[in-house]
Formats: C-alpha cells, structure tokens, sequence
C-alpha cells in the first residue's frame, strides 16, 4: 500500500485530473468557447468613433452593421491565420510587435524634472542652447563692378561725407540698409560669413570700412552690439526641460532593452558573411 | 526697397493681372540677390506663354537684366554667354563673373491686350560646378564620357497670369 501511494505515476495522475479540473473550472468562468466572437461595446465605440473621424458623422445602422462584419470578418481571418502560425517569420508582424512593445516603454512617463536638475542639464550642456551675439547697424553699399578702378576713392568719399554728417546713396541694392538686432546667424545667411566676421572687431557709432562681403563694399555703422552669452534658465527653460525628459526616456528605453538583452544568449553564425 | 513698391502697386508673383487699360502695356519689376554663399548672377529671364490661333502652347524666353555691362540684342536675347570659371578638377569656381545682383523694369514687346498669357522669370547663376564634379574630386573617380562637370544653378518665380 505504502509503495503504492509513493509511486510517481499517481501523483502525475492526481496532479494533472487537479490541474484539467482547475483550467476547465477557470475557462467556465471566462465564458468564452474558442470558436466565440464577442464584439465588446468598447469595440463597438471605437468602430463607431474611427468611423466619425474619417466622415464627421455618426454611422446609420446600416453602416454600423457593415462596420462589426467587417471587423467580425477580420477577426476571423486573423485567429485563422495565427492558428496557421502565419504571423511566425513574418518581418512586418515582427516589426509591429516590437513597436508595439516600444511604445509601452515610451509610455513610461520619466519624473518630472525639477528647476535644479534643469539648471544642472543646463550647465553641462550650455553650447546647446547658445544666445547669439546680436548687431544693430546701418551699412552703405558698393558694386564693384559698377566702380572699378575707382572703387576704393568713391568709398573714401562716401565715408568722408558720412564723417561730415552727410548721406551719401551708395549704390541700389536689395541688401537692407538698416538691421535691427540682427542674430549673427541671420547675419551669415543674409550678408555671409566673411561681412559677420568683420563685424565682431569694430568699434561703435563710428562709419567703419571699406568691409566687405560675398556682394561688394560696404561702409557700416555698428549702433548697438549684444554679446553672445549663456542662456539663463529661464530663456529656454521649455526646451531644456522636452531635452530632458527626452534623454530620460531614452535612458528608460536603453535600461529596459539591457535587462532584456541579459536574459538572452545570442549565438551568431557569421559564416560565409563580412562580419567580423 | 523693390518689393515694397512692388506690393504697393502692382500684382506680386502668383497673381492675376486683369484687363489692362486700352493701349497701355503692363510693366514687370524683377529684382534677384544672390544667395550669400552662393554664385553670382548671369541674367535674369522673364519667359512667356501663351496659346495661338491653333490652340498649340507657345513660350518665348527673353532676357532681362544681364550681369557684366554685356547688351541685350532687339530680339531680346543676350548673345554673349557670362564666361566661366569652373575648376572642375578642383570642383571649384570664383565669382570674378557676373553681379552680386540684379534688377530690371521691363514691357513684353509683343503685348496683346486681348490675350491670355503667364510670365515668369528666372534668374540664372554663372556656371558652377554640378555634382558630377564634386564627385569626382572627392572620390578621385573619372566620369564617364559625355558626363556633364558643370551647370548653370536657377531659379524661377510664381508666373503673373494676365486674364483679360
């Protein structure tokens, strides 16, 4: 008797008629057969809803019915098709099923930072968020080809004039004469590189030349300069705090995929490929 | 500025220019700044198009505004091409050719009132370089023959719509 009671193949027995009992007990209370289709209200409110997205009205009856056999139909196919195993090896399902994954890790909302983390990003990232130096002038314009040989005279002329409270016209050009707190990038992009660079050595409120540019000669007068500097917090504080919270995410992300990855042993078969 | 007086009084690129008044000729106003890093200007052309008695499309071409104190023959084209300074070996060019800038007030000579008819214009860098060239610099590779090494860069506007 006792011998008997010891023997594995009883325990197995009892163990799986437990264990069949409890499924069978558990899927009762589930009330869904496999071979069931329940379409949910809540599925039935996102049918409707797509639905009012695309046409900006409510589905008639009708349309409603042709909605559920259409995701009833759907539904079918892809049960069908994963019974089929049909999702295996597929690169698009693959891909899905990763994003999908992914998502939920972006979801993950990282903690709020706060003012002394945005200062302390902010301090070791000042070169990201530069405050450009700005120029305030009025500049006097010269063609060269329309002067010539002459061009360094009529320039000293003209600052001559100006010296003299004069107002000569320089030459008609679509350069603007006045800039007003121009940003030095904007200054690259409207007069270039080299004409930017001359600006940051003059003195102010002094007609300053001849200077020139990718256009021609110019005579300029610098009223007003505003050094580059480091940003204050509270000039960019909306953008330090998206960068933030976007470094936190990504560092949720690569933390997540490192445990993952540390459950896992990847073999590689580089055989007969340029991998090293 | 150009464009102030342009929008002040006239129709900007884009738009429509009705009946004009019985005897009068419409006046086009371009104007065209290089680009700050980029090549000077060759010319500027206003190109029209219009449908004839057949109902065929038609388009003329008529040059501006050219750089270099070089003419614009009566026929409206400028004979004389801009020169070139590309270095395609070097994939470079010098803009020791053409203007920084251009502008020009200018009538179609062949102006019908009672016609339909678009003008654009387009404005035309001095040759430069193409890609081919920059290519070929970089990778040390020979082109193939018959592989064009440089080009003319341009740009064109909205075309004005005269609708009488």
């Amino acid at each position: 008797m006792r011998r008997w009671l010891r023997e594995p193949l009883l325990h197995f027995a009892i163990l799986g008629t437990l264990l069949f009992g409890l499924y069978g007990w558990l899927r009762a209370g589930a009330q869904i057969s496999p071979d069931e289709i329940v379409v949910a209200r809540g599925q039935l409110q996102s049918l409707q809803a797509q639905f009012q997205r695309t046409r900006q009205r409510a589905p008639t009856p009708d349309e409603l019915q042709g909605l559920v056999d259409g995701w009833v139909r759907e539904e079918i196919f892809y049960r069908e098709g994963v019974a089929m195993g049909l999702d295996r090896d597929d690169p698009v399902v693959r891909r899905r099923v990763a994003q999908k994954l992914e998502f939920l890790v972006d979801g993950v909302a990282p903690s709020q930072p706060t003012s002394a983390e945005l200062q302390a990003w902010l301090d070791d990232n000042a070169d990201k968020y530069p405050i450009e130096a700005r120029y305030t002038l009025r500049q006097i314009y010269f063609d060269a080809a329309r002067h010539g040989a002459s061009l360094g005279a009529d320039v000293a002329a003209a600052r001559r004039a100006l010296e003299a409270g004069h107002n000569p016209p320089g030459d008609p050009t679509l350069l603007p004469p006045v800039v007003e707190r121009m940003a030095v990038p904007e200054v690259k992009r409207v007069f270039g590189q080299e004409f930017a660079e001359a600006l940051s050595a003059l003195p102010v409120d002094r007609w300053q030349g001849p200077l020139r540019s990718t256009f021609g000669v110019h005579l300029v007068m610098l009223s007003a300069i505003e050094p580059a500097r480091r940003a204050a917090l509270d000039e960019v504080r909306a953008q330090v705090e998206r960068d933030v919270v976007q470094a936190r995410t990504a560092d949720i992300g690569a933390t997540h995929y490192k445990k993952l990855r540390a459950r896992y042993v990847v073999r590689i078969d580089a055989s007969g490929t340029a991998l090293q | 500025m150009p464009a102030t007086v342009g929008y002040a009084k006239g129709v900007p690129m884009g738009g429509d220019l009705s009946t004009a008044p019985s005897g009068r000729t419409p006046t086009f106003l371009v104007a065209a700044l290089k680009d700050s890093i980029g090549a000077n200007l060759d010319r500027i052309q206003i190109v029209k198009g219009w449908l004839d008695k057949d109902g065929k499309t038609q388009e003329r071409v008529y040059d501006v505004a050219v750089s270099g104190g070089r003419t614009i023959d009566a026929d409206g084209r400028c004979k004389t091409p801009v020169g070139n300074t590309v270095d395609v070996a070097n994939a470079t060019w010098t803009n020791t050719i053409g203007g920084p800038e251009l502008i020009a007030v200018w009538k179609d000579p062949q102006f019908d009132a009672s016609q339909r008819a678009f003008y654009y214009a387009r404005v035309i860098e001095i040759p430069t370089p193409r890609w081919t060239a920059y290519d070929a610099k970089r990778f040390g590779t020979k082109p193939l023959p018959g592989t064009a090494m440089t080009l003319q860069e341009r740009a064109y506007t909205a075309p004005i719509w005269y609708t009488p």
